[in-house]
């Protein structure tokens, strides 16, 4: 009994003594020891990650992508720490798609820190961290691609390469395409694989927007624009297709063309949206404004007759018509098909300076549209107390005032919808939600819009200025426009140097489709808009009807 | 004989059974009347005037000296509760480790398919590009309607779906892509008849196109509008090309003012 109790005390004891072991090592190791192996624990397990938001996609009305983040990686090196260079540079050239030479310079730079390329895509960049060399690294970041190339870059616009919107849209939608950058606090055991994932700060991804274009109606419109370039040679170009009902743009090109995923190759003239930003003289585009504002007061009719001679006085002004003629009757209607400057200007005197003045700001120049592109020219509307004894000799024929093309359809939208001025908008809806539009105003009755389209019809009719536009079924409505630009080492206005358009609807009876084709400085013999732009607009209103199912009418 | 009286007490004492000596303890004495605990507190309450924690010490007071509890601790189920507690306290830690491990993996996954969406969404916006589809479409002997081949017809309910389906039966003859791009270079001969028969259930060759029309169909390439522009500039019977009827000659601009006599020099004007 005694030998039993004694070898339960030894047993006791030996246990008792290993327990006193453990409790002092722990006390040494949590309490002399313990600062140094927080920390280290902390720098071999905690890591602390920013988490990229991915910027919001930018989609066509069909769904199809013209805007796509993609995750990324921008590589760097630390040169000090590489041993080998060469062997590096050996190793990670096939894999960056680099020149080896290239390579070897950077890793050679004496610097502790060196790009070696920036947005590279994911996977690119995972073969090459899978080596695991000392002195290489990876920052995920975002690369933002243009699936679609040149297709509405003016209007997209690009992102900088620290993901931020740079011109366009991505510019202009900025803060919904953004999103919040993230934190992550990642602790992770031995074989690291993570064991607690904290996120101080949750990473907002941007909000995707659907855009009101047409990928098809934008391509073919880009394509009749590189036509007419390369038929005229002009200085530039630009096109837009609108909805007149709900002021919804359905394309907007411009040329030259620019390559969004390439813009450091692109001019700063390729990177211009001219729409929004190219203000100009609409010449003759204009005269259909002038007429309406004297029906809609009621001072006219489309049957009034006027006396027209070839040449007509204003002040100090002469002002003639394009061609020679002897003094003849011409109705409201001829006036406008056959784009009498004597009649528009007979016309603009029947309104009166005041009246005229107010009916150009009603019909929206001189100031933005509200279109949501950055850098909108607001143009220049002349205030009443500008003007000169002068100036109703050419501001009723649209020489005086500057407008930008978006204006132009916005008010050609107006005749065309039946009277109501609506802002034109390229967003459809953010994030899913569909954005709500402005509401128009109405600037002139229905009854004096179909007045309008219906004389605008006979611009395409056999006595027109664009008799030769025609498609099959459809009627059309339009007016040219041929408008001298100033010569900026004279002053006065050139006689080289024009800018022609077009601005035209289909079907009149209830136009769906409403197009304008602007071309600065045509040349090669053809500088008019029924010769140069009426054609182009021919040939996109060509593709689009049917496209998109508008019976003929 | 009859024994005398105090050796008879004496005899008799001795044959009496002798009764075991009481122990020098006192006897347990029952104690003056307790006053019952639960009446405690609410004199404590009522006579200090201490409130909330006062109870609570009382009635934890009460509850130390419970008879389940007693039970409890002198019994051997602790042992089993507190073994449950440990073994579900490291249930537990495991699991959470094995939860934070599949989010750092459902990490890795989101990453990864967020990856494979972008380039999908990538490949599906260049495969979607209209020049690649149409010179697709020619490949397998398609080709775009001319605009004065497309019928629009009013729908009836009744007899349409049949018509519909009568015409998915037959197959189209596929057209040559070089018959498609001569014929749609001819300019003004495009009637319905070059519809497939896809198009429409029923043609009927009213309209005729003009060059504008036909010239609009791209010709079928993937470039078609640059040919357009430069080819139906030259014809004849093209809606592009001529000259305004109003325009002869630059100088003159045939739409613009202001250029003769003191035009105007600026906007201002």
């Amino acid at each position: 009994m005694a030998v039993v109790q004694s070898r339960i005390g030894a047993i006791f004891a030996a246990l008792f003594l290993l327990l006193c072991f453990a409790a002092v090592r722990t006390a040494y190791l949590g309490v002399f020891r313990g600062a140094a192996l927080r920390q280290a624990a902390s720098a071999q397990q905690t890591s602390d990650q920013t988490v990229t938001a991915q910027r919001g996609t930018i989609t066509d009305r069909n769904g199809v992508s013209l805007a796509v983040s993609e995750p990324a990686r921008d590589l760097a090196a630390d040169p000090y720490l590489l041993h080998d260079p060469l062997s590096v540079a050996q190793r990670l050239a096939p894999l960056l798609g680099m020149p080896q030479p290239v390579l070897l310079r950077k890793l050679s730079e004496r610097t502790g820190f060196v790009y070696l390329a920036r947005g590279v895509p994911a996977r690119q960049a995972e073969a090459v961290l899978k080596l695991k060399i000392e002195g290489i690294s990876g920052t995920p970041v975002m690369k933002r691609v243009y699936p679609r190339g040149t297709l509405a870059a003016q209007v997209i616009g690009q992102v900088g390469t620290e993901g931020q919107g740079l011109s366009g849209l991505e510019l202009s939608q900025e803060r919904v395409l953004h999103g919040r950058t993230g934190q992550r606090k990642v602790v992770s055991d031995a074989i690291g694989q993570p064991v607690s994932i904290t996120e101080p700060h949750q990473e907002v991804p941007g909000q995707p927007i659907s855009l009101t274009l047409d990928a098809n109606i934008q391509q073919r419109t880009e394509d009749v624009l590189a036509a007419v370039a390369q038929a005229f040679s002009p200085k530039d170009a630009t096109a837009i297709v609108m909805d007149p009902r709900s002021g919804a743009i359905l394309a907007l090109a411009n040329w030259p063309q620019a390559n969004a995923n390439e813009p450091g190759a692109a001019t700063p003239e390729a990177l211009r949206n001219r729409a929004v930003n190219f203000p100009y003289e609409p010449g003759s585009t204009f005269k259909a404004f002038t007429i309406s504002g004297a029906l809609q007061a009621g001072l006219i009719t489309p049957e009034s007759g006027f006396n027209i001679p070839d040449k007509i006085q204003v002040a100090d002004r002469t002002i003639h018509d394009d061609t020679e003629h002897g003094e003849e009757t011409l109705t409201t209607s001829q006036i406008l098909a056959r784009s009498s400057n004597v009649g528009a200007i007979e016309i603009g005197k029947l309104e009166g300076a005041t009246r005229f003045n107010s009916w150009v700001h009603r019909f929206g120049f001189g100031a933005p549209t509200g279109v949501e592109l950055p850098g909108e020219e607001p143009g220049v509307a002349l205030a009443l107390d500008h003007y000169s004894g002068s100036s109703m000799g050419n501001l009723p024929i649209g020489q005086g005032e500057l407008v930008t093309p978006m204006q132009m359809i916005t008010a050609y939208a107006a005749i065309a919808n039946g009277g109501i001025l609506r802002p034109p908008h390229l967003v459809t809806s953010v994030g899913g939600k569909a954005r709500q539009l402005p509401a128009g105003h109405r600037v002139i009755s229905a009854a004096t819009a179909g007045q309008v389209r219906h004389m605008l019809e006979g611009v395409l009719g056999a006595e027109g200025t664009a008799h030769e536009v025609s498609i099959p079924g459809y009627s059309l409505a339009g007016k040219t426009g041929t408008a001298s630009k100033i010569d900026p080492a004279t002053g006065e206005y050139s006689k080289t140097a024009y800018v022609a358009s077009f601005i035209g609807m289909a079907p009149v009876s209830d136009p769906r489709l409403l197009t304008a084709v602007v071309v600065d400085e045509p040349q090669n013999g053809s500088i008019y808009g029924g010769t140069v732009a009426a054609p182009a607009f021919g040939q996109i209103m060509s593709f689009a009807l049917p496209y998109l199912g508008i019976p003929p009418g | 004989m009859t024994p005398p009286a105090a050796s008879s007490a004496a005899r008799a004492a001795p044959l009496a059974p002798r009764r075991p000596i009481a122990p020098s303890r006192p006897r347990r004495v029952s104690g003056p009347l307790r006053v019952p605990a639960r009446n405690a507190p609410a004199r404590r309450a009522v006579a200090g005037g201490g409130g909330l924690v006062l109870g609570l010490l009382g009635w934890l007071e009460t509850l130390s000296s419970h008879r389940l509890l007693d039970r409890l601790i002198r019994g051997r189920m602790w042992i089993g509760i507190v073994a449950f507690a440990l073994i579900g306290i490291v249930t537990l830690q495991l699991g959470l480790l094995k939860l934070n491990s599949s989010i750092g993996r459902a990490l890795q996954t989101e990453s990864r398919l967020q990856r494979e969406n972008a380039a999908l969404s990538i490949e599906n916006s260049e495969l979607s590009g209209g020049g690649r589809v149409e010179s697709q479409a020619q490949r397998l002997g398609m080709r775009l309607t001319s605009v004065g081949g497309l019928q629009f017809h009013d729908s009836h309910a009744g007899s349409d779906v049949p018509q519909a389906a009568a015409a998915l039966k037959e197959t189209p003859k596929p057209v040559e892509a070089s018959e498609a791009t001569t014929s749609e270079a001819t300019t003004g001969e495009a009637t319905s008849s070059e519809t497939t028969g896809s198009e429409s259930a029923e043609s009927s060759p009213e309209s005729s196109s003009s060059a504008g029309g036909a010239g609009a169909e791209g010709a079928g390439t993937s470039s078609g509008a640059s040919s357009e522009g430069s080819g139906s500039s030259e014809s004849s019977t093209a809606p592009t090309g001529g000259e305004s009827r109003e325009a002869p000659a630059p100088a003159g601009a045939s739409e613009s003012s202001g250029e003769a006599g003191g035009g105007t020099a600026a906007p201002g004007g």
